[in-house]
């Protein structure tokens, strides 16, 4: 019965002539059209809010509205209501994704044709948008959105009912839409049409600022800053039109006001776990309001989110297996990729422990069942059902601000749901129907597979069975007389209606014999009909039926022991970061101090709260101390780097000659696994630095190899802001394209650019002294904020110190002399491979020399590069030091330094100064670390041997008191890295076929399996197109 | 002969009755003439040189020859004495005599006579190893890498079994001098590619690329086609699919071309015997060695899969390899034993291939080949002019499990049997060449410096333009400093 009802209630309530009822703004043509819209559900299990579950109970709708809901006996079924039985099904409030592009035009290629693609730096000279075409403030989704009913279906059978379909280009990428999946004119499917505005780390043009992922993070900060002025200038205008010149129109900025203003949402559609952390440095240094996006690896700093409270939208698209079925290519995948494979369907879960609140979105998969069938795996990897229900319901429902109209199907909410045939998280049940404002959607047609079963019938006297088995799809059929039977051939189901052909034997009949059939509940009334032309009619009843609903869910196998997260995840990742003794006693070292006791044989080293409390012969430490007997070996200081791009996920902001607001502190990434490499040679800290593109480049950070802990962790409080500036080639492009020449183009543009930049900076900070000293400025429309030129300011005030790439000695001569003339200092000249040749005029000036070893002839301004720069700088009394600009040269600083002993005679003494304290001068922290000396930082190294020897090697890695390396504790563990591999293989291998079924989506790049490659690509350009850095050696 | 080094140490002296006169030696040793006695003539040098220098720059702004005069050939005995000897034909001989006369090893010991007429060269507690030799350069093919205009090691096309190494050498490439300063004597110069064309082993000294060369044709190359593809979200997915086709298809032309150069062959053989011969086709004319067995190819590869795949065409082809990088060797172990075959490692300080790595894995790996009994050597392939580092990439796996011998083989002994030039090069032995080096330490410190280069009996100048210019900026300060 009930399929036949459904046949017609589609016809009834969901022709097309429906679509236009509920225009209020629409003229209609032809007749009006007013059906009736009032349906009462029952013997439904209903879910009406994520907590509660009602067995046997009613829904009632009204007008797309939800007028009454609850157990059968407490509701009273309207009359004029149309029932619909569904006993058995259950219901569910509509989902709700945040993280869409439902309705967005496809485009073409490379997205050109969706919402503001079409936008090119060219266009930005025309009307009065913003001047970069990656902000893109008033963009509005909705203006090129439409429904789509194919994908709107595919959507709905995954039980969404409502999406948000953002804007997908740019850094600033405008506002979005909420809209529902009805089939509705549009009109009557945007909720809201403005809100959030989107941003990102990823810039939409090519070639135009900003190219980098930091790039696009100054860009916010700046234009955030700008909308914010942009509010005050307008309003002092306004106030005080006369005797100002008015601020100029911008579309964009000014459309960005709700947003600056608290009014309305941010949200941040990045691409992992690492950029969702630096949005919420941003949401909390800007003040702003914004959900954020964090990747299927959110897992592997839930600490980090849970301490910025931040709301996030969690993917629901899991890797799939890897394929590992060939040894040769799985020898190719790492360990943190089999572990994301299968961490990342626990991470809802591991996300929903640490107390975050967040939603999940059906983002990256393609098909509805998919959806489904991923919840079922979060749940089973400890999503608990009520986390998971509201991540898709009232959580963005509230976030939204919709909490009264969507997410639950409490009275007086917006009838949208959908109606299962079993349970949606314990049974592999599919979504039958979806309603979207009360009009009703059926997915799953009548379904033939209800219809199988076995028939019992008489044929004459004798007791028969007509058999229907198999398959909805390929059905099977028997006819069965006691012992004989005959197989049903052609079989077909149109509806309700069957026929098939069946060898007329046990009818009495010769030859085929036809059977048309109707099926309706359990009788099953039809006729044979016979070669000769006889009919012959009968009536059956079920006596064993096909069995109903889903089948139950099946987990997936997992691994039997619990594979903890680790920090940072995959091997070498520790499970919690480590601590140090309180007290340590290194003894019976040859202790190289690079302090002025020089190196002691047969010595101690004494540490206490992570500093060095004594160095000296015959040290006696507490009882409790950790004593370490090094007796043969030699201690050093922990090794500085003063040119370091490890840890970084984006080196050059190269698109502009002056990218000073951007800071490569940004984008530090602590989970480079060269990280620990480095630790493994020796290596305590880091100056990270921007790339070389630009005459001045970002802003530096100095960090400590903290190994196992978060960006902020990594940092070192106290070192003094710095900036990279650079000179020669790479700035003036001599090994980039025609197309890519801009100015400076040669040595002598750069000696004036950088003029014309600190006279800028000047002129800036005399416009802010003149607003302020304005007795009328509350009046007048203030400076706008220049955060690159702040920058400069930071410099010619000493605050902010030069890491200077350089090569040539005329122009290291150049920079000094214009330094000197606008009054800063040029603290360090890195590389300076011809410093050598004017080391009397740095010595002069103060600046200091950082030098590769022994690099030299991979390009014309190296020509004159000798390994005996560090020597002769040294001579002239400069602090000289040695850099490696290379994440695997930076794990032998030791015999790096040692090269000096080899080229001009440095006496060995001093070599290890050239990586200990000499880059430590250069960075201003020598009072802090550097040397071993009483009171400064506990950093320092055991090696086997002499640290200037190739024979030796490190064995403990010591920073602030604490072993982040240690050669024993690292072999140790190998064993274990190696079982774990071969377990996650196992279990991938046992799942392997998924894709060869077709289940897959091999054509399509697996996201999250690729994060580390999302970050390296920035790498590309200038010195470091190598794989990652300059090749070495 | 007095060596003057950087740091003002006399080296040598010269004694015995049978000492020749001091200025004979000096005038036939550039090295020589830049002792004090002989100031004059070290100006005179360096006025040249300026000039050298700047008819260079206006040439294009790359300095195109260096200055380092050519040694001439032994004319008489020559005994280095006292010195600890690391023949790497057994164990070093301590307190040991070497004595080399007409370019070849005569006798070597703790316990030689001296023929009358030897030039003698005290060098108690020195150390004396055969020269190094270095298998994986660029050596002479370029000067300057963003020079397009001096790079000369990779021919246009995928397909140059013909081309040549040494026939590119430039002699004047200041790289050499400053290569062999530091210990190497010898370099296999080799083409970059995907069937490259052939490389040659070289002398680190000579008038011509004719004089350098001691073993052309000394192996194919090849650089097989890498096989990760960088895949980030957002690239089409049609872009993997198209490096997979264009390297698949890369590969099959590959193959068809090697048939083809077998057909052609055969066609030649049958010619022997009367028939028409093949009109001439210098690509795979140029394969016929290689597919006799007489010529060994050598092929980059680094990641597991790659290796398979080379393994798998050298196999299918009869070809005899030698797999150079092999950063994922030890996955293609049975095979390398089973078909003997050699690895030369690229690189030893070398990040690993994987994450989850250890951070060992390219140190430890020459000793792990080592006691599978996978025949090795060192390589160092640099781009940045330094494969003057070659023995310190060999020192780096000694911490990690490399006996200290074994890393010295593996800069001597060992390439020099990979390349087949053993019976002349890579151990100290009567009647090999005298081409060795003579060290104030051991070589595989970096401290330690190179004193004397002999090839061949030749006495090499191991002054070079860092050298010069170190003494040129020395003399600057000096004078600041009113020295």
């Amino acid at each position: 019965m009930k399929h036949c009802l459904i046949g017609v209630l589609a016809l009834l309530f969901f022709g097309p002539s429906m679509a236009g009822s509920a225009h209020q703004t629409r003229p209609v043509e032809g007749l009006h059209q007013n059906p009736h819209r009032v349906f009462a559900l029952t013997g439904i299990t209903l879910n009406p809010t994520p907590e509660e579950t009602l067995e046997q109970a009613v829904l009632v709708i009204r007008d797309g509205i939800v007028e009454a809901y609850g157990p059968r006996d407490s509701v009273k079924i309207p009359a004029d209501a149309v029932v619909l039985d569904m006993a058995g099904k259950h219901v569910y409030p509509g989902f709700i994704d945040l993280y869409s592009n439902y309705g967005l035009p496809s485009g073409k290629k490379g997205g050109s044709g969706k919402p503001g693609a079409a936008k090119s730096s060219k266009d930005t000279a025309k009307g009065t948008g913003h001047a970069s075409p990656e902000v893109r403030a008033g963009l509005r989704v909705l203006d090129s959105w439409s429904p789509n009913e194919k994908q709107a279906k595919k959507w709905r059978a995954g039980g969404f009912t409502a999406m948000l379909s953002l804007p997908d280009t740019g850094v600033v990428r405008g506002q979005s839409a909420l809209v529902l999946l009805g089939t509705d004119h549009a009109n009557d499917l945007v909720l809201d049409g403005s809100t959030p505005q989107v941003l990102s780390f990823q810039s939409g043009v090519p070639m135009v600022y900003p190219d980098s992922s930091m790039g696009a993070m100054a860009m916010i900060r700046q234009t955030i800053h700008d909308a914010r002025w942009y509010l005050d200038a307008h309003r002092a205008y306004q106030a005080h039109p006369e005797g100002q010149a008015p601020p100029a129109l911008d579309t964009d900025l000014a459309a960005l006001a709700p947003f600056v203003s608290h009014k309305k949402p941010f949200l941040f559609a990045v691409r992992n776990h690492q950029e969702a952390l630096r949005a919420g440095k941003l949401i909390e240094e800007l003040k702003l309001d914004a959900w954020v996006f964090a990747g299927d690896d959110a897992y592997r700093r839930a600490e980090s989110f849970r301490k910025r409270s931040m709301r996030l939208i969690l993917p629901l698209d899991f890797p799939e297996a890897p394929d590992v079925a060939d040894p040769a290519v799985e020898a190719t995948l790492d360990l943190r990729d089999l572990r994301h494979w299968y961490l990342a369907p626990a991470s809802p879960g591991i996300m929903e422990k640490a107390g975050l609140s967040f939603a999940l979105t059906a983002h990256g998969l393609e098909k509805g069942g998919e959806v489904l069938d991923r919840l079922r795996q979060a749940h089973d990897r400890g999503l608990s059902r009520t986390t998971l229900l509201s991540a898709l319901t009232t959580v963005p429902a509230n976030w939204l601000g919709l909490g009264q109209t969507l997410g639950t199907l409490e009275t007086g909410r917006m009838a949208n749901f959908f109606i299962t045939d079993g349970d949606l998280l314990t049974t592999k049940s599919k979504v039958l129907e979806s309603w979207v404002k009360g009009r009703r959607k059926v997915l799953v047609e009548t379904e033939t597979g209800d219809l199988l079963g076995d028939y019992s019938l008489k044929l004459g006297k004798k007791k028969t069975t007509l058999s229907l088995a198999g398959s909805a799809k390929k059905p099977t059929g028997k006819l069965k007389q006691g012992k004989k039977e005959e197989d049903l051939k052609k079989i077909t189901f149109t509806g309700h209606r069957m026929t098939a052909v069946v060898p007329a034997d046990l009818l009495g009949g010769t030859g085929q014999a036809r059977l048309t059939a109707t099926i309706e509940g359990e009788t099953l009334s039809g006729v044979f009909l016979l070669a000769d032309g006889r009919r012959q009619t009968f009536e059956a009843t079920r006596t064993k039926g096909h069995k109903n609903g889903p089948k139950p869910h099946k987990k997936k196998p997992i691994l039997e022991q619990p594979l903890p997260v680790l920090v940072p995840d995959g091997a070498y990742g520790r499970a919690n970061l480590p601590t140090g003794p309180k007290v340590v006693l290194v003894r019976n070292a040859t202790i190289w101090t690079a302090g002025p006791q020089g190196i002691l044989e047969g010595a101690d080293l004494l540490v206490e709260d992570g500093k060095v409390k004594a160095v000296g012969k015959g040290l006696q430490a507490p009882g409790d101390a950790t004593v370490i007997d090094a007796a043969g070996k030699h201690v050093s200081p922990g090794l500085i780097d003063e040119h370091s791009h490890t840890a970084l996920n984006s080196v050059n902001e190269w698109t502009t000659t002056n990218s000073a607001e951007v800071s490569v502190g940004d984008v530090i990434d602590p989970d480079d696994i060269n990280l620990y490499r480095q630790l493994a040679g020796g290596l305590t800290m880091a100056n990270q630095l921007h790339g070389s593109a630009n005459p001045i480049g970002g802003r530096n950070s100095v960090i400590k190899l903290r190994w196992g802990g978060h960006a902020d962790d990594l940092l070192f409080d106290g070192a003094m802001p710095g900036i990279k500036f650079a000179l020669g080639e790479n700035v003036k492009r001599s090994n980039s394209p025609d197309s890519w020449q801009r100015y400076p183009s040669t040595r002598m543009g750069v000696d004036q650019f950088f003029r014309d930049q600190f006279k800028a900076a000047a002129a800036y900070r005399k416009a802010w002294q003149k607003w302020r000293n304005d007795p009328n400025a509350d009046n007048l429309i203030p400076p706008r904020k220049d955060l690159r030129l702040e920058v400069l300011l930071e410099i010619l005030d000493g605050k902010r110190q030069i890491h200077c790439h350089s090569y040539r000695q005329d122009e290291i001569l150049m920079l000094i002399r214009v330094a000197d003339e606008l009054g800063f200092k040029v603290d360090v000249f890195t590389h300076i491979l011809e410093g050598y040749k004017v080391a009397e005029a740095m010595a002069e000036h103060g600046a200091m020399g950082n030098t590769f070893s022994d690099w030299w002839t991979y390009k014309v301004e190296v020509q004159d590069a000798i390994p005996h720069n560090a020597a002769l700088m040294t001579g002239m009394g400069i602090a000289v030091g040695v850099n490696s600009d290379d994440d695997e040269l930076a794990r032998r600083l030791n015999t790096e330094a040692a090269k000096a002993v080899k080229y001009g005679g440095m006496t060995p003494e001093d070599a290890i100064k050239l990586a200990t304290i000499n880059p430590a001068k250069q960075l201003r922290i020598d009072d802090r670390v550097g040397s071993l000396e009483p009171g400064k930082d506990a950093d320092f190294v055991i090696w086997s041997g002499s640290p200037l020897s190739t024979l030796s090697r490190c064995e403990q890695t010591w920073i602030d008191g604490v072993r982040y390396f240690d050669i024993e504790t690292d072999r140790a563990a190998r064993e274990s890295w190696r079982t774990q591999r071969n377990q996650l293989v196992q279990l991938a291998l046992s799942q392997g076929d998924a894709k060869k079924k077709g289940k897959g989506r091999q054509s399509k790049p697996r996201r999250g399996l690729h994060c580390d490659d999302v970050d390296a690509f920035e790498y590309g350009s200038h010195d470091h197109a190598w794989g990652g850095h300059h090749e070495h050696r | 002969m007095n060596i003057v080094d950087e740091f003002g140490r006399n080296h040598e002296r010269v004694v015995g009755a049978t000492n020749p006169p001091r200025v004979m030696f000096s005038d036939n040793h550039p090295v020589a003439s830049r002792s004090a006695a002989t100031r004059v003539g070290t100006l005179r040098s360096m006025t040249w040189k300026y000039l050298a220098l700047l008819v260079a720059l206006a040439f294009g702004g790359v300095a195109l020859a260096h200055d380092m005069i050519p040694a001439p050939a032994q004319t008489r005995p020559i005994a280095l004495r006292g010195a600890t000897i690391h023949t790497m034909a057994g164990a070093p001989i301590e307190n040991g005599t070497i004595v080399f006369d007409a370019g070849k090893i005569v006798a070597l010991g703790a316990d030689v006579q001296i023929p009358s007429g030897t030039q003698l060269i005290e060098a108690t507690g020195k150390h004396i190893y055969p020269g190094l030799i270095a298998s994986n350069t660029r050596l002479g093919l370029v000067e300057t890498n963003a020079v397009k205009a001096t790079v000369d090691f990779q021919e246009h096309g995928d397909h140059n079994p013909n081309v040549r190494a040494e026939r590119a050498i430039n002699p004047d490439s200041e790289q050499i001098p400053v290569t062999r300063t530091n210990g190497v004597a010898l370099a296999m110069a080799r083409p970059f590619g995907l069937l490259a064309g052939q490389g040659a082993v070289i002398r680190l000294d000579g008038w011509t690329y004719e004089e350098m060369t001691l073993q052309p044709r000394a192996a194919m190359f090849m650089d097989w086609p890498r096989s990760d593809f960088w895949s980030p979200p957002w690239l089409p997915p049609k872009r993997k699919e198209e490096f997979k086709k264009k390297r698949a298809k890369r590969l099959k032309e590959l193959d068809a071309f090697v048939e083809k150069a077998k057909a052609y062959h055969q066609a030649k053989k049958a010619a022997e015997a009367g028939g028409k011969s093949p009109e001439f086709d210098p690509r795979l004319e140029a394969m016929g060695a290689l597919l006799r067995g007489e010529q060994p190819i050598w092929i980059t590869a680094n990641r597991a899969d790659q290796i398979h795949e080379a393994l798998d065409f050298t196999a299918r082809h009869g070809l005899k390899m030698v797999l150079v990088g092999g950063d994922q060797a030890m996955t293609a172990v049975e095979i390398l034993e089973a078909r003997d075959i050699p690895v030369v490692l690229q690189r030893i300080n070398a990040l690993p291939v994987r994450r989850d790595d250890t951070y060992d894995e390219a140190f430890t790996l020459p000793n792990r080949l080592r006691e599978a009994g996978i025949r090795f050597c060192i390589a160092v392939t640099s781009r940045m002019g330094n494969t003057r580092n070659l023995a310190y990439e060999a020192a780096a796996a000694v911490p990690f499990g490399l006996p200290e011998d074994e890393a010295l083989k593996a800069v001597t002994l060992y390439p020099a049997q990979i390349m087949g030039i053993a019976d002349r090069v890579g151990s100290l032995e009567k009647g090999k060449d005298a081409t060795l080096i003579v060290a104030d330490g051991n070589i595989l410190e970096i401290p330690t410096q190179v004193e004397h280069m002999f090839i061949e009996g030749r006495a090499i100048d191991l002054d070079n333009r860092h050298r010069q210019l170190y003494r040129k900026y020395k003399t600057k300060y000096d004078r600041i400093k009113g020295e």
